[in-house]
């Protein structure tokens, strides 16, 4: 069978520089890849382009089977594939609850459903005693965890998540990370960008790592985190054997 | 049964009145217009604020609802006034049949303008719409063989339903009543429809909106096509109701300028807003005029502008929801 | 001969144009506001000068020196009062804010001065040079140079003086200008008064070219809507550029097709601009507006 995404040469250039050059992966089905790299190099540019929020210069994205390259974003989550946004991007005007039933009307044929479905996704995340909250004083933790709720409303098949852990405190982490073990026994494939480190290494099985806009190293886990140019350039503060 | 109780109770407030409230608001409208028979002057003004407050509604169900800040809707009240007044004059077609033309008429060109000025953002999107309505100003004022230029239309007076002319003035009543309706349930709708939150989402936040799968290019066309028939209709009964339309004002800013001020003063975004701001500005016009007999054209205006000022400021979110936190704990409407 | 006529008639009014959508592409670079008061203060300084002239027999160059300081003053009055309030909300906030505040102004004057049509008669009002069969109108010719020589000034202004200097890195973005130390209100507030004292300039070179009444400013404020799209918002040397490519079509297409349509070319060149390369055909990128 065909991999669940496959990205083949995908290349954006920005005047010039070039912030994604000549990337290829593939995701299965069931799988939780990691993406790392420093600041700039192209993470978040390579979900854009994937999701439909940029325009590729070159390369292509296969789907399920299907080329999405140059689609628009809301074609492809309809076919399945969504993603959250690093700096989070709530429906202001709508409290807690209303922000998960729009994504939730996406996959569901009448308001009633989606509201039980909203319902359910915020039990799933924990955030079901909030759900009656303007967003405008929400604290970030739970911001992140909406942004989350929102994109798993949609019922996508392949989920990009984008730093939902940035600027969470450590208990918040830890809750987090519960959430997307869950996520991911739903039998929900993910792509996470993230920079906590101890995070990533403990959830993803395969990492990806970009340096430059280029992929630098790509493979399990266990052996890209002892890569020794890897370690060298991204991951020296992590204990290897720290990872499951 | 207890759930239903309480939330009937929890939608207890001005914005949403309970079954009693609607009854009692239905029945309070109907009689209106009967006491106030020997009032004429009242009762023109009333029909004047259901007026206003169906094109402010209309308005509201794109730059409420959807956020775009139309700020040339004018464009569309002269649409809808220049086609039932023209299909009237010229080949004597009914206005309830101009009326219809004139929205048809209108949301095309909604569609139109929703198509072209789709990537526009911010500024842009209102200082296109003033650019169009001032087009059509100047198309009106030019076009004399069509228009008779700036002298505007007038509308023959000959009573009879099919005419939309009555000697009385309560039927005006019920028909702007009516056209006011319109906004108000859709408004209503909005709110518990699955268009309506793609609606409020794509206001909030585009990209997150296109992240979940909202089409959000055709929402936005849809609600301005929606938003420009409905406020045609309030133009053609303002010409029927006026019986003479000219294109300075039809398509004046200050038209466009009056539907955003009533909006904002009752609140965005919510069905009741408009009607409650329609009413206040109205109310406060009324009652200037009483007051300062000659120079009224000026002070009027300024109060306009002054209001405007002063809602952005302190009131930004509009009275509607202002009251409805003031006077119930929890949350207001948004 | 009739094209160079019009060529040389549409780059002088064009001129003043672009001073006037100097100042409001100044306030919209610095501020991200479409300031809908800017045409308004045109009206009000046109006010001013005429009726320095008419009361106190002030000569209208000599009034500049009165009409720009009250204009500037008006310009942070206005900031301060309501603007600053309004720019904390949102982009429609400001807008709305600004849209009352010219309702105000025009209704204002509209009281006190009446709907007449007041121009100050001088003695270079109907004078005109002549070339041959070219006619330039004196008072024009001397608007446009005064124009000229202002936005010469505020070239210099913003490039060789520190305040200047921190009012373009503050248009250029704003987040680094705080970082660099700058302090925004001052900012916002000198920029608000320079851009209104612009206009102020502006109106003052007017108001023996035009007869003022209390709703001239909304012409002005479309047109100039118009350059500063064109020019690309926020861009200065757009301004000027746009300013003298509207001021050459708008006086060709009233020669051709009649002073009541004039408009209706330039608008709908305005909307081609909006749809086709709404960064304008100067401006390097879109704004950052609506973020």
């Amino acid at each position: 069978m065909a991999p669940l995404l496959t990205v083949e040469h995908l290349t954006k250039r920005f005047g010039g520089l070039t912030a994604v050059n000549d990337v290829s992966f593939t995701v299965e089905e069931g799988d939780f890849l990691g993406i790392i790299g420093p600041n700039g190099a192209g993470k978040t540019t390579l979900f854009n382009l994937i999701t439909g929020f940029l325009p590729p210069d070159a390369g292509e994205v296969r789907f399920k089977d299907q080329p999405i390259t140059g689609w628009k974003a809301y074609k492809i989550s309809r076919l399945g594939m969504t993603r959250t946004f690093q700096i989070t991007k709530p429906f202001g005007h709508l409290d807690v609850k209303e922000n998960v039933v729009v994504a939730a009307l996406q996959t569901s044929s009448t308001l009633r459903e989606a509201r039980e479905r909203a319902e359910g996704v915020l039990r799933f995340v924990g955030l079901e005693s909030y759900r009656d909250r303007s967003i405008t004083h929400l604290p970030m933790g739970l911001k992140k965890k909406l942004e989350l709720a929102k994109a798993l409303a949609t019922r996508p098949s392949l989920l990009f998540l984008d730093e939902v852990m940035g600027g969470l405190a450590s208990d918040e982490v830890q809750d987090m990370m519960e959430v997307l073990r869950k996520v991911r026994e739903s039998g929900v494939t993910l792509i996470m960008i993230e920079h906590v480190l101890q995070a990533i290494t403990q959830l993803s099985e395969r990492l990806l790592v970009l340096h430059h806009g280029a992929k630098l190293a790509h493979g399990s886990t266990r052996e890209v985190i002892r890569d020794p140019e890897v370690v060298e350039a991204y991951l020296g503060e992590v204990d290897p054997d720290a990872v499951h | 049964m207890m759930n239903v109780m309480t939330e009937v109770k929890k939608q207890r407030n001005f914005a949403y009145p309970s079954a009693r409230g609607y009854g009692a608001a239905a029945l309070l409208l109907t009689l209106l217009p009967f006491l106030l028979q020997n009032q004429l002057y009242y009762l023109d003004t009333l029909i004047l604020a259901l007026l206003w407050a169906s094109a402010a509604g209309a308005w509201n169900l794109a730059g409420g609802y959807g956020g775009l800040l139309s700020l040339g809707h004018a464009a569309f009240f002269g649409i809808g006034a220049y086609t039932s007044s023209l299909l009237f004059v010229k080949l004597n077609v009914s206005p309830w049949l101009g009326m219809v033309a004139g929205a048809v008429l209108a949301g095309l060109m909604g569609w139109f303008i929703g198509m072209i000025t789709l990537r526009m953002k911010g500024p842009f999107f209102g200082l296109a719409t003033i650019a169009i309505s001032e087009v059509l100003m100047i198309t009106a004022v030019n076009w004399t063989e069509l228009t008779q230029g700036s002298q505007g239309v007038n509308i023959p007076y000959k009573p009879g339903f099919v005419n939309m002319a009555f000697d009385s003035k309560i039927p005006y009543y019920f028909i702007a009543l009516a056209i006011c309706l319109v906004p108000y349930l859709l408004a209503r709708w909005l709110k518990e429809s699955k268009f309506g939150y793609e609606l409020m989402a794509v206001r909030d936040n585009e990209a997150a909106a296109q992240a979940l799968g909202i089409h959000t290019v055709r929402v936005k066309v849809v609600i301005i096509a929606v938003s420009s028939s409905i406020t045609a209709m309030a133009g053609a009964f303002y010409a029927q109701y006026v019986t003479v339309i000219e294109p300075y004002h039809e398509f004046s800013f200050s038209v466009s300028i009056q539907m955003v001020l009533m909006a904002m003063i009752g609140g965005l975004g919510t069905a009741s807003g408009p009607i409650f701001g329609s009413l206040v500005v109205t109310g406060l016009d009324t009652f200037l005029r009483d007051v300062f007999q000659g120079a009224q054209g000026g002070i009027q205006a300024m109060m306009y502008g002054s209001l405007l000022v002063l809602v952005v400021l302190f009131v930004p979110e509009g009275l509607i929801p202002w009251f409805t936190r003031r006077f119930r704990s929890g949350k207001g409407e948004k | 001969m009739i094209f160079l006529q019009l060529l040389i008639s549409g780059i002088l009014i064009g001129g003043v144009y672009a001073l006037i959508s100097l100042g409001l592409t100044l306030i919209f670079g610095v501020m991200r506001i479409v300031n809908f008061v800017h045409g308004d203060m045109l009206m009000v300084a046109m006010y001013l000068s005429y009726w320095l002239f008419t009361l106190y027999s002030v000569e209208l160059y000599t009034g500049l020196f009165l009409v720009i300081p009250v204009l500037a003053a008006l310009g942070a009055l206005i900031y301060w009062g309501v603007i600053r309030f309004a720019i904390r909300r949102s982009h429609e906030a400001s807008i709305l804010a600004t849209i009352g505040i010219s309702i105000v102004i025009q209704n204002a004057a509209l009281l006190l001065w009446s709907s007449d049509y007041r121009s100050v008669h001088n003695e270079w009002a109907t004078h005109s040079l002549q070339w041959g069969d070219l006619r330039i109108s004196a008072p024009l010719l001397i608007a446009f140079i005064g124009a000229l020589l202002v936005t010469g000034l505020v070239f210099a202004f913003l490039h060789y003086t520190y305040l200047g200097k921190a009012i373009r890195a503050a248009s250029m973005d704003r987040f680094a200008a705080i970082l660099m130390g700058v302090n925004p209100q001052r900012i916002f507030t000198v920029s608000f008064a320079i851009g209104t004292a612009l206009v102020g300039v502006a109106g003052a070179l007017l108001s023996s070219v035009y007869a003022v009444h209390p709703t001239l400013g909304t012409q002005f404020l479309l047109i100039s809507f118009v350059v500063v799209v064109l020019g690309g918002l926020g861009s200065l040397r757009g301004a000027i550029l746009g300013g003298l490519l509207i001021g050459v079509v708008e006086t060709v297409s009233a020669y051709f097709i009649g002073a009541s349509m004039k408009q209706l070319v330039y608008l709908l060149l305005f909307l081609v601009i909006l749809i086709v390369k709404p960064a304008g055909l100067f401006g390097k990128r879109i704004p950052e507006v609506n973020q």
